[in-house]
């Protein structure tokens, strides 16, 4: 496996490599280039992305991925599910306020499944993580919201 | 370590001759990793170092032993990037003094340019006429740079830009501030950055997820200002002021599941909150103006 930008990655990626990293070298395209995590002490104090399963309260299943971070809040895990369409959810938009309509068709049924659980896998001796989305998450001036 | 040097060949101690010039960088480069308020000290120890090296290499005969400690003070050695990196760390220090609004920080820069041979005047002389009296953002009587030289003029980012003092605007090297107000603290670019410091990533203040956002090319941003940092500070996992988990708190690399696309509003909003989080406005307000 190669090198991808992170918006590139698909279910199938994060089924064949559970941690990905950044590796925000002179090697990569940019800041937002992963590369698949083989040997640990790459990792050492690079931001990694870890395979995660996501649950709907209708019981649906998904797969995607966190951002492992030792603070647990949603802007700093900012949980994505990818989907087998090859689109994606991204729970944490940052300054922008987030809107279902601009997801794929696909996307948009996981809406019926939120509030959201989480738990990530527990890797190279890092925790599992878990939490609930309330639904896509924003900043609203200093505070966190969601777009349900 | 001279003695050893001279007789390493001889007896054959060569390779206790290298283990103990690695040991002594080592801790040597430990030590300036924390320096506080005495980066300007360890730099001027390291300049002292690198001269009592090179002396020694001079009188050694050409072999084993001078090319172990002559690696040392080369391009790309040990005790280059240390001083190197001294001199970053004091700048960094210097840039928090002055937005602290410490007024000692005007007798910080002219031991850094003077360290780093931009002074214009004598070895020791204070660049600022009442150094240790002006505040930031106070109106001060800089005697720097009195006119544009032609090297400033053909180089916008000469190292000169960032003491003068004359009346017409300044080259970007200074932040394109107007003269005889304050002095804006200047990062070095990208490309002067890379591969500097063994340990150390350079990193784009302006990041080029953003900065293509706004149209420059990934060589446009080799010279926009970079700074150097350990990869803790630049993205440690456990680190909670991390910078790119600062820019990516505001401006994700996804939005809705898709690639995120920000206006030059929303980018300069974004880096002005993540730098300002983690205690480095200054760094904002140097790529500030490529945001347009």
């Amino acid at each position: 496996m190669v090198d991808k930008q992170i918006y590139d990655l698909t279910v199938d990626d994060i089924t064949e490599c559970g941690v990905w990293y950044f590796p925000m070298d002179d090697s990569v395209e940019d800041e937002l280039t992963v590369r698949p995590l083989r040997d640990e002490e790459f990792c050492s104090d690079a931001q990694i992305i870890v395979r995660a399963n996501f649950s709907g309260r209708d019981g649906a299943k998904y797969l995607g991925y966190v951002y492992w971070d030792g603070c647990t809040e949603v802007e700093y895990l900012k949980p994505v599910i990818l989907l087998g369409d090859g689109t994606a959810v991204s729970f944490w938009s940052g300054l922008i306020k987030p809107s279902w309509d601009d997801c794929s068709v696909l996307a948009q049924r996981l809406r019926e499944g939120v509030p959201i659980k989480y738990v990530s896998e527990a890797v190279l001796g890092l925790p599992s993580i878990s939490g609930e989305l309330d639904g896509l998450g924003y900043l609203d001036g200093e505070s966190v919201s969601w777009v349900k | 370590m001279a003695e050893k040097a001279k007789s390493c060949e001889a007896t054959n101690t060569c390779e206790q001759l290298a283990a103990e010039a690695k040991e002594r960088s080592e801790a040597n480069r430990k030590k300036l990793l924390n320096c506080k308020t005495d980066c300007a000290e360890l730099r001027a120890e390291v300049d002292e170092g690198s001269q009592a090296v090179d002396a020694l290499v001079k009188v050694l005969p050409e072999g084993e032993a001078s090319d172990i400690l002559g690696r040392y003070t080369g391009i790309g050695g040990d005790n280059t990037s240390d001083w190197t990196l001294a001199g970053q760390l004091h700048l960094d220090r210097t840039a928090k003094l002055y937005w602290d609004g410490g007024p000692e920080y005007i007798n910080e820069i002219a031991t850094y340019l003077t360290q780093t041979g931009f002074n214009p005047f004598a070895i020791g002389v204070p660049v600022f006429a009442g150094g240790g009296a002006a505040k930031p953002g106070s109106v001060s009587e800089p005697v720097g740079v009195p006119f544009i030289t032609p090297e400033m003029k053909a180089n916008p980012y000469h190292p000169d830009w960032r003491a003068y003092a004359g009346g017409q605007a300044r080259g970007v090297g200074a932040d394109v501030v107007d003269g005889n107000v304050k002095l804006e603290i200047v990062s070095p670019t990208y490309r002067e950055l890379q591969g500097l410091n063994k340990g150390f990533q350079a990193h784009h203040i302006l990041p080029q997820y953003l900065g293509k956002m706004l149209g420059y090319t990934a060589s446009d941003m080799l010279d926009h200002p970079g700074t150097s940092v350990t990869q803790y500070s630049h993205t440690g996992k456990l680190n909670p002021d991390a910078m790119h988990k600062a820019i990516s708190k505001y401006l994700p690399p996804m939005t809705g599941g898709k690639k995120a696309t920000y206006t030059p509003e929303q980018i300069k909003v974004g880096l002005q909150k993540a730098y300002g989080e983690i205690g480095r406005p200054e760094l904002f307000d140097s790529i500030k103006h490529l945001i347009k």
